[in-house]
């Protein structure tokens, strides 16, 4: 290893600032823990996220190509420079998310002390991102990898006895983005937000229903297919909805807090969207903004366990409805400031980065 | 040599599932005929090494297509090669040559960047070449049809390989690229290769497993379950290789061709004409090969003989009757994190945890097992949460023990009660609930002596004993009347001690042992102690009896000791008994008896008997007692002690247990709960989604009086590379429902089950939930049905079906031996003129008659045919018998319309119940149904449930009868009907369960019937012998019968 110092080094397969903080952040933290003297973000160069965020503590590289993102030879050309960065750096921990960035590190000559596997994504979204080739690349990895962080125990339990990793060491830190929790302004008035990708797939179209007709709800998110385009051309003919664009992380945090509770579901149509482990459902309990919640399991047992949000009973629009009545007729009671509260416990025990990552370092144990 | 019988399942590819179940039973079966048998496999089973049977790996495809191999993990590593590639896919060639799939995108991003003359040289070779490469790869033929390796980087070096090579012939090509096929075409081209591959895998492995052994004229291959690709392999081998031909072969077709009922299949013949064309294949080859064609449902066979090729008859479903027999009573128990012990605290005070904490600690420092304590004790208790080390974890519980059902669902997760009160003053109705608890749950306990409890346990032990040495030798007997006793009393002096015994009595002391020396023999593997107790001591005072045994081996020289503790119940003259059990090198045992608590007092005719038995007996039923220390801690340490030893002998105390539920359950008590299980995977086909609704319901419906409805389930998703997803989300949906249920009403059977563990659900439970979807089973069988009926449980069913079919099949000879002639009460055929038609928008068509043929009634679908009946004075129920008048058709559904209503005339409808019935033309239908009350009249209607056809009925008969008990609708199981949505379907099962529930006996009853009627068909043994049978014996074949087809494969 040249010079002194730890270095470390996290490999991006998106522009930071769109999309999943958590790379950035346990890269911090593993810097901190470690007094690293160095530690990199390496994030690809993409249209329409032009905009260079920096960070604290972190020194983010931005590898440039002339193809746009998810294209094969984006792919090929990200890596090859990645390659060539790491042989330069000669990290001693390297986080990587996905298979995205795998060829460069199978190709270092010199294996990194500590390899970390972030695996925020599971192999179907891996799959559908780059075929059955990220299928293999994760298939050739095991070697290279220490210790496999992910979201959701269920659904890595499934990729990970796909792959043959049953003897992985494993950790489960929740998705978060937060240090702690940020007390809400008084709410009097029942309204409602949905922030994330509109869509079938999220049951958007639930909001549509006339039984809703009577309370307030913002949307915001990409609508990147046809039946999105229509269910924003639907919002617009309802009064009682409103749809906000496209909005980054700090615009979502900023008008978050103006809500009465945020809308988190999916329909669980694949193992990814049954067993979410979504940003937004943390990001509204630390905002002390309570989600109503379509029963993922983790979501289920965060409520169940502090009790700081409404479970809908099944993923129906009946359920649906009656988790919103629900929640309309207790704001402004004791009993939506208990929820409130309870999201400010559940942050302080145990939703938060320091705790999350306690669980990370006590795996590292194992390691010098 | 012997003959062989070569079973085939090529789905069997893992020890768990339903397949290898079959197999093994059937193989069973075979083998008392003498035969050798065989089981050929998939490939990638995994031999588990206790298989009865000789096992061949040989097939790579199941009967989907898929390889089972596919579905395991990847070989993990990164070899050479794939460096390799990667070195070559990630370098600047590999940059061209991923650009020249794209040109267009790469043109346009790249239009300010020109490339160098050299490399714009090197991409046009990589567009061309990339095109070629495309093409070739759709238009290969496999050079063989091998299937790939299987999966990691011996797969991965297949497919560089092959990549490589394909890259070399496009560019060694000149001239134009090779046409690309539109995206749809190519999915067409590759299911047709993947299909080719499978069955030219099957046929490889068909021909390796034939001549391998050998196989010739006298022995028979056996395919379960073939699909339809694997007949056309067959068909293919059996032309082209002679050696196959020699075995005689028995195919048995499981699934159905066409879909719902036999209306409606005169639209489907273009999509089933290719099955039939298969074989129609067979057909000539039938006069060179001996070959069988079986379904397993009587309308299965009727489908497939439809196709008028080859002939089809029915076997039974197999289930085996000794597997079930010898299955034990379920346990819900978990040992993923050791043995789990509950310790029962009942005064409830802060020292239920510091005792827990004391036992846990002890434990940890004793024993390397993991254990894992719950306390239970009161709700108002602190509990402290403690973990002594990383294998005793302690988990507080905060059930009351007031709720025997708390208790029972407590005995139901721990291998072992500890009950940690010494005085524990329940009443005697208390104390026989927990005696009850500790025996369903057949769990071993640990329980102080002097505690009621304890004196209820002691109460057994003699009828326990008797039991248990029936089946042993007595060697010798001794009577403490006859004996010279002495006396040791604790403060050292060892003396005579004639005033011990008087008039056959024994006097019992604090702090003295009176005791005798005897000599063992040979072969003594227990002493078995009796005495009575003579009524002394007042009710409610605490009595107890010490036994120390000291052995000493044949040379005179301290061997070991045991001492037994025994609860005797004061006042009260009881026969008691204790066992010791002899160590194999003990010469010589010095007995010794003492009081516990009370100082003096009698225990007559005291003997000893000396017995031989091969199984070893245990001092007391239900497990160990115990004195409690002065000390918290000496209590501690001295339970610490007993649960080490009771984790030692628990499965021979388990068993005893078990053993004494089996005892007492032939005494027929009235349910206050039933059980209802559910085993399958969770998939949507088997209704496992309706559950968690159906669950919801029955709370809210039924009162806390009535009989209460648990569930057993079993709630498993298998892995497999596609995730049904449906599935989980069904399993995530009941976790949530469970949260809101009452304690024990619902346990959890996790994961895949072994026989022993299935079978022990089947016995364990009161009947069987089959809420599966109605369409898929119009044919089909279902082996859970088949084991419910051998098992003796009454099961859930939809109507329309090949399971209602059995039922209705059955139901008139059912109802016939159970109604008396002195209860029916009245008749009526009713007659034609007064049937009219009811449109389904529920205005009547007219008031006139609407059939014109003597004695029979029109049933319609969309309309119902319906008369109005006068219900006669006293009539307690209603059995309606009827036939069916369409001779062709066998699964006809007709839905019977019970309507009872207040007055005579039309009036209003006090309750309504729609039964279906299905079956074949010559069933004789019978339903017994109760009158409501208050019901003087009723409103009966007729129509067709599920197809579109019109059709009559004949000799519609109604008997009134009055009788007190009920009586089953229909025997051996409650027909739901199944009208489609959902929401309709959980109503229909939840009214179905309660319906069970609160007449019980009289299904349980018609189950047992059902089982005389049927358990003798449904086995094995049957199924080999039909397939053995003379008659069963494929004819000669005279080429002038045969060969209607000229059917050739291409």
């Amino acid at each position: 290893m040249r010079g002194t110092g730890v270095k470390v080094v996290g490999l991006a397969d998106v522009a930071l600032g769109y999309g999943y903080q958590q790379l950035e952040l346990m890269v911090t933290a593993l810097a901190q823990k470690y007094g690293a003297a160095e530690a990199y973000i390496v994030e690809p160069d993409m249209k329409f996220r032009r905009q260079m965020h920096e960070r604290e503590g972190l020194r983010i590289v931005r590898f440039g190509s002339r193809m746009p993102p998810h294209d094969e030879t984006f792919h090929i050309e990200y890596n090859i420079q990645i390659e060539r960065f790491l042989k330069e750096v000669e990290p001693d921990i390297v986080v990587f998310v996905n298979a995205a960035v795998l060829p460069a590190l199978l190709l270092q000559k010199r294996r990194p002390p500590l390899c970390i596997y972030y695996m925020l994504e599971s192999l179907h979204h891996q799959r559908q991102a780059g075929g059955e080739n990220f299928i293999r690349l994760n298939e050739m990895a095991k070697h290279l990898v220490d210790l496999v962080i992910v979201p959701e125990r269920r659904r890595a339990d499934h990729d990970l006895t796909t792959l043959g990793w049953n003897d992985a060491r494993v950790v489960e830190v929740l998705n978060l983005t937060h240090q702690g929790f940020t007390p809400p302004a008084v709410k009097t008035e029942p309204s409602f937000m949905y922030a994330g990708t509109i869509g079938r797939q999220t049951q958007c179209h639930y909001l549509l229903d006339s039984a809703l007709s009577g309370y307030r709800i913002d949307l915001a998110g990409p609508a990147y297919s046809e039946d999105a385009n229509q269910i924003l051309k639907s919002v617009q003919e309802r009064n009682n909805i409103r749809y906000l664009g496209v909005l980054s992380s700090l615009e979502l945090d900023a008008v978050r807090q103006q809500y009465a509770y945020s809308i988190v579901m999916w329909a669980p149509t694949d193992i990814n969207q049954l067993y979410a482990s979504p940003n937004k459902f943390f990001e509204a309990i630390a905002s002390g903004v309570p989600p109503i919640c379509a029963p993922h399991p983790q979501c289920a047992e965060v409520i169940d366990e502090f009790g700081c949000g409404l479970l809908m009973e099944d993923w129906s629009l009946g359920a649906f409805i009656e988790a919103m009545k629900e929640a309309s007729s207790i704001v402004g009671t004791s009993r939506y400031e208990q929820l409130v509260a309870n999201c400010k416990i559940a942050v302080e025990e145990k939703l938060n980065i320091p705790e999350q990552f306690k669980k990370v370092e006590m795996a590292l144990e194992a390691f010098v | 040599m012997r003959q062989r019988f070569v079973l085939c399942d090529p789905s069997i590819h893992d020890v768990g599932g339903h397949y290898l179940v079959y197999a093994e039973q059937v193989l069973r079966a075979a083998e008392k005929h003498g035969f050798e048998c065989i089981l050929v496999v998939n490939s990638a089973f995994n031999d588990d090494g206790n298989r009865q049977f000789r096992i061949i790996k040989a097939f790579e495809y199941d009967i989907w297509g898929q390889r089972p191999s596919e579905q395991k993990p990847a070989e993990s590593g990164f070899t050479v090669d794939d460096r390799r590639w990667l070195r070559r896919r990630y370098s600047k060639s590999g940059l061209i040559f991923a650009a020249a799939n794209n040109l267009n995108s790469f043109q346009h991003y790249n239009t300010q960047f020109p490339l160098s003359a050299l490399d714009t040289l090197r991409f046009k070779r990589a567009v061309i070449a990339r095109r070629l490469l495309t093409g070739l790869e759709q238009s290969e033929a496999a050079e063989t049809f091998d299937p790939p390796p299987p999966k990691g980087p011996q797969r991965r070096r297949w497919e560089i390989g092959r990549q490589r090579r394909l890259f070399r012939q496009a560019l060694a090509q000149n001239g134009t690229a090779a046409q690309q096929l539109p995206e749809r075409d190519q999915q067409y081209f590759s299911n047709l290769t993947n299909m080719g591959i499978a069955a030219e895998s099957f046929k490889k492995a068909l021909i390796r497993v034939v001549e391998g052994l050998a196989l010739g004229e006298e022995d028979h291959i056996f395919f379960p379950t073939m699909a339809f690709f694997e007949i056309t392999a067959l068909s293919s081998a059996l032309r082209r290789h002679r050696a196959l031909r020699r075995p005689r072969y028995h195919l048995l077709f499981r699934r159905n061709v066409y879909d719902g009922y036999s209306t409606f299949h005169n639209g489907q013949e273009w999509p089933v004409h290719s099955h039939r064309t298969a074989f129609a294949m067979m057909d000539d080859i039938r006069r060179t090969t001996r070959l069988n064609f079986y379904t397993d449902t009587d309308p299965l066979t009727d489908q497939y003989n439809r196709f008028g090729t080859v002939p089809f008859k029915t076997l039974p479903v197999p289930v085996d009757p000794d597997a079930l027999a010898a299955a034990p009573v379920w346990q819900e128990r978990s040992t993923e994190q050791g043995i789990n012990v509950a310790v029962i605290h009942e005064t409830g005070s802060l020292n239920s945890a510091a005792f827990g904490n004391q036992v846990a600690t002890n434990l940890a420092r004793m024993s390397d097992l993991p254990w894992l304590l719950s306390v239970v004790g009161d709700r108002s208790v602190v509990q402290e949460r403690v973990q002594v080390s990383s294998k005793v974890l302690l988990k507080p519980s905060t059930q009351t023990m007031q709720d025997p059902k708390s208790l029972q669902t407590i005995l139901a997760r721990n291998e072992i009660a500890v009950f940690a009160d010494s005085y524990s003053a329940c009443d005697e109705r208390a104390v026989n609930g927990r005696v009850k608890a500790l025996e369903e749950t057949a769990t071993p306990s640990i329980v102080p002596a002097g505690n009621s409890l304890a004196a209820e346990l002691d109460l057994k032990n003699f009828s326990y004993h008797q039991r248990s040495f029936s089946s042993g030798r007595e060697l010798s007997i001794q009577h403490a009347r006859d004996i010279v006793w002495r006396a040791y009393e604790y403060s050292g002096v060892d003396r005579d001690a004639p005033e011990c015994l008087s008039d056959d009595r024994l006097l019992l002391r604090l702090h003295m042992d009176a005791y005798v020396s005897l000599l063992l023999s040979p072969g003594c593997t227990h002493l078995w102690i009796t005495f009575e107790t003579d009524g002394m001591g007042l009710p409610g005072e605490r009595m107890g009896v010490r036994v120390v045994a000291g052995f000493t081996d044949h040379g005179g020289a301290k061997h070991s000791e045991d001492v037994q503790l025994l609860t005797v119940k004061a006042g009260r003259r009881d026969k008691h008994s204790v066992v010791i059990s002899v160590p194999p090198k003990a010469g010589a045992v010095w007995l010794g008896f003492s009081s516990l608590f009370h100082n003096g007092f009698h225990i007559a005719k005291l003997s000893c008997r000396e017995m031989a038995v091969a199984r070893w007996v245990p001092a007391t039923y239900g497990g160990i007692r115990f004195l409690p220390g002065q000390r918290m801690d000496e209590t501690t340490e001295v339970v610490t002690r007993a649960v080490m030893r009771l984790q030692g002998e628990l499965e021979s105390f388990t068993q005893i247990l078990q053993d004494a539920g089996a005892v007492d359950a032939d005494q027929e008590q009235p349910k206050s709960a039933i059980k209802i299980g559910f085993l399958g995977d969770a998939r949507k086909e088997k209704g496992f989604h309706h559950l968690p609704a159906v669950m919801g319901r029955l709370l809210a419906s039924r009162s806390a009086e009535a009989t209460q409805i648990e569930f057993l389930l079993q709630v498993y998703a298998p892995k497999s590379a596609h995730i049904d997803v449906n599935m989980l989300t069904s399993i995530q949906l009941l976790d949530r429902r469970l949260r809101s249920l009452p304690a024990g009403m619902v346990s959890i059977a996790k994961g895949a089950l072994d026989v022993p563990s299935y079978n022990a659900i089947l016995k364990t439970v009161d009947a069987v939930i089959v809420p599966y979807l109605r369409t898929n089973y119009v044919a089909r069988s279902s082996g859970i049905f088949t084991e419910a009926i051998a098992a003796r449980k009454p099961s859930i069913i939809p109507a329309g079906t090949w399971m209602s079919q059995i039922i209705n099949e059955h139901a008139h000879e059912f109802h016939n031996a159970a109604v008396a002639e002195e209860e029916i009460l009245a008749w009526n055929v009713v007659p034609p003129a007064r049937w009219a038609e009811y449109a389904s928008n529920g205005q009547p068509l007219t008031n006139q008659e609407m059939t014109h043929i003597p004695r029979q009634v029109k049933v319609r679908r969309g309309c119902t045919s319906y008369t109005h009946i006068p219900v006669p004075a006293g009539a307690t129920h209603i059995w309606l018998t009827f036939n069916h008048m369409q001779v062709a058709i066998n699964d006809l559904t007709a839905r019977i319309v019970f309507a009872f209503q207040d007055k005579e005339g039309f009036s209003n409808e006090i309750s309504r119940t729609d039964v279906i019935v299905n079956g074949a033309a010559d069933t004789v239908f019978s339903v017994v149904l109760p009158v409501a009350s208050e019901g003087r009249s009723i409103w009966l209607g007729f129509c067709n449930a599920y197809s579109d056809i019109d059709f009559y009925i004949s000799k519609v008969k109604i008997h009134w009868l009055m009788r007190k008990d009920p009586i089953a609708i229909q025997p051996g199981a409650i027909v739901y009907v199944d009208d489609g949505s959902d929401g309709k379907i959980c109503e229909e099962l939840t009214k179905g369960l309660s319906l069970l529930a609160d007449n019980y006996t009289a299904y349980a009853h018609s189950a047992d019937w059902l089982h005389r009627k049927l358990g003798d068909y449904f086995t094995p043994g049957r199924l080999v012998e039909e397939m053995l049978a003379p008659e069963n014996a494929p004819a000669t074949i005279d080429g002038s019968t045969v060969s209607r087809f000229s059917a050739r494969e291409w």
